[in-house]
């Protein structure tokens, strides 16, 4: 898991976090890059969507969003630090991703996040390592008590940041602040 | 007659679309002793695996299995050995087809590889060198006891690649020291479905061929690159050229 961690740290050139409205709103692209001591570790990450406690300490980042994702609808109490973890494809090693700024409609976030697709494309590859993005975006602090729906959409473009739409993937969730 | 022969014929089909997806492992020695042991598996749609040192320590480690073997440290020599790609050309443009080294000298596709024929990169390139990684660093991927190896190749439907890998050492300037066995491997891309598989071991002290080594390599250097006379003269000459002016 060493190894792992090490990895997730390398930048890789495929990070472009890109800026929201402050700080707090910035979306941060971990990229998971294949361990091959643990390959599964990468590869077998569902993608989707779960909503987490950032504060809480835990283990990594990919394990609190597996069990996030287990437990279903989670409530959390009013003024808790939350941030949206959201799993992408399996990408190959010249794919890029972009996340872009969280959006609010009422209780409903919507997160769009582009890629390019070296799959999608047929694009010939030879010496090649797969890496799985994770994307963490924080969520407005002191959310009012009631039941909000996430939904994260993943376009795979021919090109960033504008290209022709090549796939299109919607995950949801749904979480809920209590009093 | 005829719905047998169409039944036989689907079936053969279906037979080179699946391929066998069994693991191999071999065991490499030095100097009459086992220092450790390779071990290979399909995984997702590539391979990967490693070169796992069972001596040193403990825990065991590469550098004691790589100085029982009188060398400095351990790589992967890969060739392709065929492919179905056409039209491949090398970063610095160079056209090039199977077999080959993988990955060619200076890289392809955009992906940026040093100029020694070893799988992995033995050393950075200069600091916003586009296409860079460095997941593909041979210290990125040597870790305790364990060389990494994975490989996850791509193309379009109808694709086929086949490789050939071996383990191989290396004195301390990356220049070759020797090998220590194979494998051979396919990946291919049949109506969308990718898988790799087809793992064969080479067999015990079965090395490169001529044809598979020394005719390949003549775009590599031998060794880490020495900065070169003129970048020394240059280097040289500015540092007298500051100290004459702060004289």
């Amino acid at each position: 898991m060493k190894m792992a961690a090490r990895r997730s740290a390398l930048a890789l050139g495929c990070l472009l976090p890109l800026i929201g409205q402050n700080a707090s709103e910035t979306a941060v692209v971990h990229s998971l890059v294949l361990d091959a001591k643990h390959p599964q570790a990468v590869l077998s990450l569902p993608e989707g969507v779960a909503v987490i406690d950032a504060q809480q300490a835990g283990s990594e980042l990919s394990e609190r969003y597996r069990e996030a994702r287990s437990r279903g609808e989670i409530k959390y109490t009013h003024g808790a630090r939350l941030a949206i973890l959201a799993a992408g494809p399996l990408l190959d090693q010249p794919d890029q991703v972009a996340a872009r700024m969280l959006q609010r409609r009422g209780r409903r976030f919507t997160l769009e996040v582009a890629h390019t697709s070296a799959r999608l494309q047929g694009t010939v590859l030879f010496r090649n390592v797969v890496w799985r993005p994770l994307i963490q975006q924080a969520l407005p602090q002191r959310l009012a008590a009631g039941r909000y729906q996430v939904e994260v959409v993943w376009r795979a473009l021919d090109a960033l940041p504008n290209g022709g739409l090549l796939e299109k993937k919607t995950f949801s969730t749904v979480f809920e602040i209590t009093r | 007659m005829g719905s047998k022969c169409l039944r036989i014929a689907v079936l053969s089909l279906l037979g080179c679309a699946s391929m066998s997806a069994v693991p191999i492992m071999f065991d490499v020695n030095c100097a009459g002793m086992k220092v450790g042991s390779v071990s290979i598996d399909t995984s997702g749609t590539g391979i990967s695996g490693g070169f796992t040192s069972t001596i040193g320590g403990p825990p065991p480690t590469q550098a004691a299995a790589a100085a029982k073997c009188g060398e400095d440290h351990f790589n992967w020599y890969q060739i392709v050995t065929a492919t179905t790609a056409v039209g491949l050309v090398d970063n610095a443009g160079r056209p090039f087809g199977a077999p080959f080294v993988d990955p060619p000298a200076g890289g392809f596709g955009g992906q940026w590889a040093d100029n020694l024929p070893w799988y992995f990169d033995e050393y950075r390139p200069p600091a916003g060198t586009a296409g860079f990684n460095p997941n593909f660093l041979t210290s990125t991927n040597t870790v305790g006891d364990t060389l990494s190896y994975f490989d996850f190749p791509g193309g379009p439907p109808g694709t086929r690649h086949t490789f050939k890998t071996w383990l191989v050492s290396l004195n301390a300037d990356s220049s070759f020291h020797s090998f220590h066995g194979g494998f051979s491997w396919e990946w291919t891309n049949v109506a969308g479905t990718r898988s790799a598989g087809n793992i064969q071991l080479l067999g015990a002290g079965i090395v490169p061929t001529r044809a598979e080594y020394n005719d390949l390599i003549g775009n590599f250097a031998t060794k880490i690159p020495e900065p070169s006379m003129l970048s020394l003269l240059l280097a040289c000459g500015t540092l007298v050229y500051l100290m004459r002016r702060r004289l």
